[in-house]
């Protein structure tokens, strides 16, 4: 998984919705355990305190959780993560049909050019 | 640290002082060997064949020892003067270390292979002249000097350790001036080689002037003289007032050093302490 | 010791130019911050007064508590932008030197770096390529434990690959209790791991803020307010 990082955007959000990215999508599935920050950072190249605080920012969420001793894992919660990743679509679903709307285009015109669309 | 410091210096000045010194060894070791054939043959052709390299080999010796002594200055030169304040000084004044350390750290490997120079000239004088021939004078001289070092005791241990610290003040004295003048030739953004050459041929006009001026001064002002002349009638033979005349003069020399070196001593340490400045 | 830098009015000047105009400054630990500006705006002049390679003409300094001497160079780890290793010394002496002179330095980890470069340690540093010489004296300076890492242009003119060698070893191995100044004025190099920013110019410093602040409220990388700040 490559990060791709914008420049004109804080990273620290652009972490958070990568690693949420990332583990909706099983690239960390739930109750794995994560690298170590140091490592992520390095591979995100990015610096480790703006990691860690998308990490924690993560935790808050209830994605992540840490065990004391052995780091820091993916939640078990499966309803959890999935909540996030309906979040996502929706935000995505969202962003897609205000750009149809803004094109001239209604609900319904949307919902059947979606439909005749065919998937590759 | 200062230990440590010493130990590298060591390291770094070690490969160049002892393949030298075997050099010039070699060379008088092969000079005299080319001398003694030449001696030893009759023959006008051969004569003239091992004449030639003798005479070559005698002048690559004597090359060999003007070229130890002056290597020996120009690597003191430029071990100082890159190692601290060229582009290895970045290193060097990185170092948890004060600069006076740094200094000593330079100053008595300095000493040390200066003495060792002037040791290895000597042996190499000896291996030149020594043969079957020559032993039984070697061994008389140094026996006879043995003889001296006893009959003239303590005069003679006084002297010998006058002459030793005479050796190594001297020693000092000519490496503080030298780094003295690089430290103070290193203020100027350009042209630092000549700075230094020029405060170092500065140095040396002040020491002259120092030193006549003094000498003039116990011209002019006889009371020291003649009272420490007086001193000597009270000396219970001539031979303790010959003694008592070369060993204050020895000590006059060191006096020389001692004071003129810890003069460059104070310029080097305020310098480095208040003008550091590396480019 | 709450900062690892602390200067009131530092200034320097050379004959004929003012390099350092009466900066004042505090750095916290714990972070990685950029030392940005052109060419000649004072960023070498600021770190060798840190490590004592200049001595200030006004102000006041303290590098993790004391004037730059001897206590604050145990602390410092500090890269300058030359090369200034012997050239006739094995990496493996070089090693043995840091770890003689410094306490914190960490040979294992030292060697560990260079096997992954693959270099061999028993090699001169005067038959390595320049660029090896380079990383080889990052590692040297990267392997020690300090409070702080003073690191003078290490991206300077290398390739991609090196700069993220370089970039990386510098995430991994600093001190986490420390902070890490690096010089340079390629800044969408490194913006990506810095937690603060510093932009110098003329001798003065122009602006001091967090790389996530400065997105956040300009909407551009630092790299694009660098441009803009200092357009010809």
């Amino acid at each position: 998984m490559a990060w791709n990082l914008q420049s004109d955007r804080p990273i620290y959000a652009q972490l958070v919705e990568q690693l949420r990215r990332m583990i909706v999508t099983g690239v960390y599935p739930a109750g794995s355990r994560l690298p170590a920050v140091r490592e992520l950072a390095v591979e995100a190249a990015v610096n480790p305190n703006t990691m860690q605080r998308a990490l924690v920012r993560l935790e808050e969420e209830g994605l992540l959780y840490t065990q004391r001793t052995s780091g820091r894992y993916v939640t078990e919660d499966h309803e959890k993560i999935m909540e996030a990743k309906e979040a996502m679509a929706s935000e995505l679903i969202g962003c897609f049909i205000d750009e149809m709307m803004r094109l001239g285009y209604t609900r319904e015109q949307t919902i059947q050019l979606l439909e005749k669309k065919e998937v590759k | 640290m200062l230990r440590k410091l010493i130990k590298y210096e060591f390291q770094a000045t070690a490969r160049y002082f002892l393949p030298m010194y075997l050099l010039l060894l070699v060379f008088a070791g092969l000079t005299h060997l080319l001398i003694s054939v030449s001696f030893s043959v009759n023959d006008t052709l051969r004569t003239f064949m091992v004449e030639i390299p003798s005479a070559v080999m005698s002048f690559a010796y004597v090359a060999g020892l003007v070229g130890v002594s002056v290597i020996t200055v120009l690597l003191i030169v430029a071990r100082f003067y890159k190692n601290l304040l060229g582009n290895e000084g970045y290193l060097s004044f990185t170092l948890p270390v004060t600069p006076m350390q740094h200094v000593w750290g330079k100053l008595i490997p300095a000493l040390v292979w200066g003495i060792a120079g002037c040791a290895v000239m000597i042996l190499s004088i000896v291996i030149l002249a020594m043969d079957a021939n020559t032993l039984p004078y070697f061994a008389k001289i140094f026996g006879s000097l043995g003889e001296a070092m006893v009959r003239e005791a303590p005069h003679s241990w006084v002297l010998f350790f006058l002459l030793l610290l005479l050796l190594v003040s001297s020693f000092l004295h000519a490496y503080l001036e030298i780094y003295a003048a690089i430290v103070v030739g290193c203020q100027v953004k350009k042209a630092r080689i000549l700075a230094g050459f020029g405060t170092y041929v500065g140095f040396s006009m002040v020491e002259q002037l120092i030193a006549s001026i003094a000498i003039t001064a116990l011209v002019l002002f006889p009371d020291f003289p003649k009272n420490y002349l007086g001193l000597l009638q009270y000396m219970q033979t001539a031979k303790d007032a010959a003694y008592i005349v070369i060993e204050s003069m020895v000590g006059c020399l060191i006096l020389f050093n001692v004071i003129f070196g810890t003069t460059y001593y104070f310029i080097i340490w305020q310098l480095l302490k208040k003008r550091l400045n590396l480019e | 010791m709450d900062y690892l830098i602390s200067c009131r009015d530092l200034g320097k000047s050379f004959p004929g130019c003012r390099a350092l105009n009466g900066i004042n400054l505090e750095l916290p630990r714990g972070r990685i911050i950029g030392l940005l500006g052109p060419n000649g705006s004072g960023k070498s002049t600021f770190l060798k007064l840190c490590n004592g390679l200049l001595t200030p003409d006004r102000g006041e300094l303290l590098v993790c508590g004391y004037r730059p001497g001897v206590e604050s160079k145990k602390h410092v780890s500090y890269l300058p932008e030359r090369s200034y290793l012997n050239d006739w010394m094995t990496v493996e002496q070089m090693i043995g030197f840091f770890k003689d002179f410094y306490e914190d330095f960490e040979e294992a980890r030292a060697y560990d770096m260079l096997a992954r470069l693959a270099v061999d340690p028993a090699k001169r540093m005067k038959t390595m390529s320049k660029g090896t010489k380079e990383k080889v004296q990052l590692i040297l300076v990267m392997s020690r434990r300090a409070q702080l890492y003073l690191l003078d242009e290490p991206i300077g003119g290398v390739d991609p690959a090196a700069r993220d060698f370089i970039l990386s070893t510098i995430i991994t191995n600093y001190n986490p209790e420390g902070s890490v100044v690096i010089s340079t004025h390629l800044i969408a190099d490194v913006e990506n791991i810095l937690d603060d920013v510093i932009f110098i110019n003329n001798g003065s410093i122009i602006l001091c803020d967090s790389v996530e602040n400065i997105r956040a409220k300009q909407d551009k990388s630092v790299d694009m307010l660098f441009r803009e700040v200092f357009r010809c």
